[in-house]
This record gives structure tokens, sequence and C-alpha cells, in this order.
């Protein structure tokens, strides 16, 4: 073996044994269709749980909402608040008659817009668990998308959009939050996201971005600079799905640690140039 | 020639090390066997609900509490961990009757997940 070679063993052998925890788990996401809607004509809100975050990364379904902890709103073009919670539609598996692996299934709920512009679909959910005294658990996830609407629906009127990069999931998350319109990409060009942590700006996460077909194949990952941005290039036209985890750990007095784990997803519909 | 050898031994070996690390978890936990079986009906009462999960847990934020037919809790004492994904509470002297099993676990993925399981225990003599 040459000199080379055998580096290259070494290299190998050290990522092999040596590569970072892989952070293992389901993701959250909305969808919202269609992207561009006429106004007074329904968009349908689907609110998802599948495989990002594990070894498919892809949009496979695995698990559901938890409903009971889940909250769905609509932020309109002048930023009043639509609550659709109440409106879900649970369209999954019977949570007590499936098997081991749990309820699979997604939710949907319908929504109008009354008027032309840009609107933001968030959903959250929020769990705290603790047995007795023992140490807390925190888990906040939050999953965002947009769509406009227009009264005659063409994606030349999504190009001024404004209102995107509006933080919406309060400080107490993690928020992906688009730089880039998210109703304004077209096909082989770039789209830019920041991350912010209790609202702020957080750098050295790693976001994934997905696209919905290719899904494990199409993966990119980057980690957020200074002022928590990353930059994709986007391929052809497709949905295509940001996200990113981060866990805490607090220790407590008795020796044990309070966790709290956060987890955001944005979806955004990537067009061809007209 | 070595690049394609090492990539090919490189990734045997990657294989090989996350199948060392079998408490990867993939998924989130759900019952996969529980002592007594879900809907079951049995004639000596047991003295404690064992329940295996899909995945590993973490026993500090999780519970199981079982109770019987009037809402009283008939499970008594700490949960016990008897492997990375399985949990075993213990129960008080029961009568024939039917019972809930209330269960909540982290799965080592920091999702929560939770659910019902019943049981009963049939007259003695049926």
């Amino acid at each position: 073996m040459k000199g080379s070679s055998k580096l290259e063993f070494v290299i190998s052998l050290a990522l092999i044994f040596f590569h970072p925890q892989f952070a293992l788990s389901h993701d959250g996401w909305v969808e919202i269709s269609p992207a561009i809607v006429e106004t007074g004509q329904v968009a349908t809100i689907a609110l998802i749980q599948g495989n990002h975050a594990n070894e498919h990364r892809s949009y496979r379904i695995a698990g559901k909402w938890d409903q009971k902890h889940t909250t769905l709103v609509i932020v309109d073009p002048k930023g009043k608040e639509n609550a659709l919670t109440d409106r879900l539609i649970d369209l999954g598996e019977d949570e007590e008659k499936i098997g081991p692996k749990g309820p699979k299934g997604f939710f949907l709920a319908p929504f109008i817009p009354n008027s032309e512009g840009l609107y933001q679909a968030i959903a959250k959910q929020v769990r705290t668990v603790q047995q007795g005294d023992g140490p807390k658990l925190l888990t906040i996830r939050t999953a965002k998308t947009a769509f406009a609407s227009f009264k005659l629906p063409a994606l030349s009127g999504a190009k001024n959009l404004k209102g995107f990069d509006r933080m919406l999931g309060g400080d107490d998350g993690l928020e992906i939050i688009p730089v880039t319109n998210p109703v304004g990409i077209f096909s082989s060009s770039s789209v830019t996201l920041e991350l912010r942590h209790k609202g702020k700006p957080i750098s050295g996460k790693e976001i994934a971005l997905i696209r919905k077909i290719d899904g494990f194949a199409s993966v990119q990952d980057r980690t957020t600079d200074e002022k928590g941005r990353v930059a994709f290039a986007v391929g052809p036209a497709d949905f295509y799905l940001a996200r990113v985890k981060i866990d805490e750990e607090s220790p407590r007095p008795d020796g044990q640690k309070d966790k709290s784990s956060y987890e955001s997803t944005y979806v955004f519909q990537v067009f061809n140039r007209p | 020639m070595y690049s394609k050898f090492l990539i090919a031994l490189s990734s045997a070996l990657l294989l090989f090390s996350l199948h060392l690390r079998g408490g990867l978890a993939w998924a989130h936990a759900y019952p996969a066997v529980s002592i007594p079986n879900n809907g079951a009906t049995v004639k000596e009462p047991p003295r404690e609900v064992r329940i295996q999960f899909t995945e590993g847990v973490e026993i500090v934020f999780s519970q199981i509490t079982v109770k019987g037919t009037t809402g009283e809790v008939v499970s008594h004492g700490k949960l016990r961990q008897l492997a990375d994904d399985t949990l075993a509470i213990d129960l008080k002297p029961l009568s024939p009757g039917n019972y809930t099993v209330e269960w909540q676990v982290l799965s080592v993925d920091t999702h929560v997940t939770e659910g019902l399981l019943r049981f009963t225990i049939g007259a003695v003599g049926k």
C-alpha cells in the first residue's frame, strides 16, 4: 500500500469510529396546497410527521403530530393570526388500533384567504414532562411554510411579497426564517435561511435541506454562519424542506439533568421559471 | 484501485459499527410486548406490569400507572428499568376486573409517546 493510500485508510477508519453521534428523530412539517391560490378559494394545510432526521432522510410518513399539544395558526398579510387548531381533521390511523410502531398519518385543515398577499402557516407543538420532582423535559417543535393569495393567481405576483422574514414562533423555541421570498424561488437558484434560537440568530448549527421527490439522494447539510444564516442551491421544481434540531441539558443540584429539545422545519416550493 | 477498495471497506466497517451501536433509535417508542398482554384476560392477578418498547427509553422521563375500573391507582412503588427498552411497575394485590395501563415514555430521540393498554383478571372458576 502506498503512503497516500495508508493515509486514506487511517482517515477512513477515523471517520468511521469517531463520527459524531447521529441526531436521529422524526420531524414535523407543514405543507400548503396550492402555494399560490385565488383569493376566496380554499387552501389546504397539512400537518405531517416523517423521516427527515433518521436513516431515511425522506418525506416518508412516520408517526403523527401530538394533537393535544399542537397549535396551528395562519398569519395573514396584515399580521392577523387565524387559529386553525380546532379545525384540524385527523386523517391518520386510529390511535388504539395500530400495531407496535404507533399511529401514522397526518392532519388537514382548510383555510380561505380573503385578501391578497403573503400568508404564513406556523404549527407549534410544546410538551413538558416531569415525573414528581425529577428532571424536567421541554420539547418545542416549530414548523412553518407560506403561501400567497391573489385575485389572479400567478407567479409574477409573488415576486414582490414582503413580511416573510417575520418571526412567528415566539422567543422560546427554534425557528427557521426565510431570508429569500419563499413563494418566489425558481429552479436552479438559491435560497437563504436564518436560524433563530430563543429569538436570536444562532451560529454553528447544521440545517439539512431535503427535496421531496429525491429524498435521501438530495440531502444538503449546511452550518449556520455568524449571522445564523445558511444558503442552499436548489435544483428542479419541487417541494423542499429544511430541518434542524438542537438538544440542551441543564445540570440540577441533585446531579440529574433537565433536558430541552428544539426542532424546526420550513417547507417551500421551488417553481419552474415562467 | 485502492480507492475503490477503501470505499468498500469503509462502507462495510460503517455498517458494522452501526450494528455494534445497537442502541441507535430510528423511531419513537411504542409497546412491542407487554405482560399482561394488551387485551388479555388472565386467571392469576399479576404482581407487576412489564412493557418492552420498540426503542430505548429514558426512565426519568417515563411513567406507567395502572388503574382499576373506577380509576383507582393500583400500581405502586418506583418504576423499574429492566433493560434499555423495558420498564416494569409493581402492582397491589388485584381483584378480578378490568384494568387500564397508562404509559408515557421518552425515547432516546427525545420524543414523548403515550398510550393505553388494557387487561382483565377473570373471576376464579370462570
